[in-house]
């Protein structure tokens, strides 16, 4: 009944007026940066993150919820349409997808993916329901010492999942920690890595950072390569799947939102893995795995099922500890912040309306996606004809505004350049930037907690050690870094940077 | 990769030994009492021995790619050039404002990066200004710089 009841309270925030419009804002904006490829939802947040700052804090995150479960539905119109995945989680969806719009099959891949992705989002948006509030309470027995052992473990477990070279993943993250550390000391007031530069006494900005590396860094990459778009001449057709294509399609869109959601709430997990493994997974189980690759409608309504699935179960970690499993909800950590909000055990408690007004947001926006995209379907197809020589200047425009409004700051479109050209050369030479920008994000809470532990254990490292959860965290984190030293590990990290 | 490799190495590690030196300057502090250097100092040491792992791969990885076939493709003039524009708008935006600043910034990026017909690029221009001056100054209430001329 106290379900039903937070539930029910949850919709009568989510349901007023302004939270509605924001919410449709933010599901439409996120389908919009979804279908155009070269900006994905980290730099749509960032970009509208200073437009949340006039209003409330339950419409800001509900419309920046939004914007990053929206983009995982737009993503896939691009892959099935064009063959070019309009963010990464939509890579694996270009495989059969679009072979199916090769066979004049588009309607019903570009339906499949929206039902896979309404059912995926709405089972993810139930299981955040039943399990942050168990979570939350748990987490009220977390002191120093686990909060830095859950921090260690998130950015090891995100190393370990990134692609390439291990030790280029775990030098990123120590580069991010140490950018994360830049400006005036938390404990005792001291101005670290400032070099007499009054701009970085407050530290350097995340969205400079994220812009750059992410924003900025993708166009400069795109501007070398001509991109040519050809959006596949066919008729869309019915979008309603047939019965026998939700007979195939039933199992991989149950197994995809399960490994979606579990992936989800792990750090360093989300969208884009999961979507990966799911096609693996669904491949391995077909039973004509050859189909796959040649239009197989499981091939679009697992991996779709699964990174949607993915976006709800990453608010888990977030909203219950207060530590982002990834970089989408690093930023919302930073929106959560900026609106005067700590997520963590005590939110659900706290702020029980905003908790639950999110909750319930993601339903209706879960809704109001599949009611509007199917019809809007067209709408996107016309965005995709307009010729990136036209599109780019304009996103460089709105990184320009969105870095500026931030801080005002002419400073951080400067720091955003470079960090364009970091992160254009990280790129090219196989450095990741997702470590780095998680590990600068939780920079200065690992450090913050890492010398209270120390501070109240009278300098015993074995504090770390000793407790229970921070021993576990830290010992899982130990296996995973010495991994490549251990043959079994470093086939299986091998084998998911395959299916990657 | 390796060429690469053993430049990226080589800079992670002369980053990691700035980080050393300059958490070491900051004060270690104590154990029960860590200083505002203590994690920096750590990290840079961290960094200093995958640095030094990096090298090691890149020396080990024999008959890998160089220098050359990881950046083949690489359009620096257009890359430099962009960057430039860019911050040049940033330099300019103070002074002329943003409303100037950015319709020069457009034109000049419409027309010359990959070039488009003069009216394509002068009504895209005004256009994407204006719509975006509308939208965040006057919709949103985002402060952008009014230069000199006083719009903005």
């Amino acid at each position: 009944m106290d379900l039903l009841s937070d539930l029910a309270l949850g919709f009568s925030v989510a349901l007023q007026p302004i939270n509605l419009l924001y919410c449709f804002l933010g599901v439409f904006i996120g389908t919009l940066i979804g279908v155009l490829p070269g900006i994905g939802p980290v730099a749509a947040m960032s970009l509208l993150l200073p437009v949340t700052f006039s209003i409330t804090p339950e419409a800001a995150i509900i419309m920046l919820a939004g914007i990053y479960y929206g983009s995982m539905y737009g993503g896939s119109t691009t892959a099935i349409l064009v063959n070019i995945p309009g963010e990464a989680a939509s890579v694996v969806t270009c495989l059969d997808g679009y072979q199916m719009a090769r066979q004049g099959r588009a309607g019903p891949a570009l339906g499949i993916s929206a039902f896979g992705s309404f059912i995926a989002g709405t089972l993810a948006i139930v299981g955040l329901m039943f399990l942050a509030p168990s979570l939350a309470r748990f987490a009220v027995k977390f002191g120093p010492a686990e909060y830095f052992s859950l921090m260690v473990l998130g950015l090891s477990i995100l190393v370990y999942l990134s692609h390439g070279s291990l030790l280029k993943a775990l030098a990123m993250a120590a580069v991010g920690l140490v950018l994360g550390l830049i400006g005036i000391d938390q404990i005792n007031a001291m101005p670290r890595l400032t070099f007499g530069q009054l701009e970085l006494v407050d530290g350097l900005g995340l969205v400079p950072l994220v812009m750059g590396l992410f924003g900025v860094a993708e166009i400069l990459v795109n501007l070398e390569r001509r991109v040519v778009r050809e959006v596949f001449d066919t008729k869309l057709g019915s979008l309603l799947p047939t019965r026998q294509d939700w007979r195939e399609s039933a199992a991989p869109i149950a197994r995809g939102s399960v490994l979606g959601f579990l992936l989800g709430i792990l750090p360093g997990g989300g969208a884009v893995l999961s979507s990966f493994i799911s096609y693996a997974m669904e491949k391995r189980l077909a039973r004509a795995p050859e189909s796959f690759g040649k239009g197989a409608i499981a091939g679009v309504a697992g991996p779709e099922s699964a990174n949607n699935a993915a976006a709800g179960g990453g608010f888990i970690p977030l909203m219950t500890l207060g530590i982002p499993p990834n970089v989408v909800m690093a930023l919302l950590l930073g929106a959560f912040i900026v609106h005067g909000l700590q997520p963590g055990p005590l939110l659900i408690v706290q702020k029980p309306d905003l908790f639950w007004g999110i909750v319930a947001s993601m339903y209706i926006g879960n809704v109001m996606l599949l009611v509007l995209n199917l019809p809007l379907i067209g709408i996107w197809v016309q965005v995709l004809r307009v010729p990136y020589a036209i599109l780019f200047p304009l996103i460089l425009l709105f990184c320009i505004i969105g870095v500026y409004s931030v801080s005002n700051a002419i400073f951080d479109i400067y720091l955003m350049l470079g960090f364009g050209v970091l992160g254009y050369v990280m790129k090219k030479i196989g450095y990741e930037p997702a470590p780095l920008v998680l590990a600068f994000v939780l920079g200065p809470l690992l450090e913050n907690n890492l010398r209270k532990a120390l501070i109240l254990s009278q300098g015993e490292f074995a504090t770390f050690v000793t407790r229970p959860i921070s021993a576990v965290c830290l010992a899982i984190a130990f296996v995973l870094l010495i991994s490549p030293l251990l043959p079994r590990l470093r086939q299986r990290r091998e084998e998911l940077a395959k299916e990657e | 990769m390796k060429a690469n490799d053993f430049l990226s190495g080589a800079v992670l590690a002369a980053l990691g030994l700035f980080f050393v030196a300059t958490g070491k300057d900051l004060g270690l502090g104590r154990l029960n009492d860590p200083g505002s250097g203590f994690l920096i100092f750590w990290v840079g040491w961290a960094l200093t021995a995958l640095a030094t792992g990096i090298l090691g791969q890149a020396w080990r990885a024999a008959g890998d790619l160089g220098l050359a076939a990881a950046w083949q493709g690489a359009d620096w003039r257009k890359l430099g050039y962009v960057v430039v524009v860019l911050a040049l708008h940033a330099y300019a935006m103070p002074v002329l404002g943003f409303v100037l600043a950015t319709a020069v910034l457009m034109v000049v990026l419409f027309k010359t990066v990959e070039p488009q017909p003069w009216p394509t690029a002068l009504i895209g221009a005004v256009a994407s200004t204006g719509l975006a001056w509308l939208l965040f100054v006057k919709a949103l209430g985002t402060q952008l710089p009014v230069g000199a001329l006083g719009i903005g």
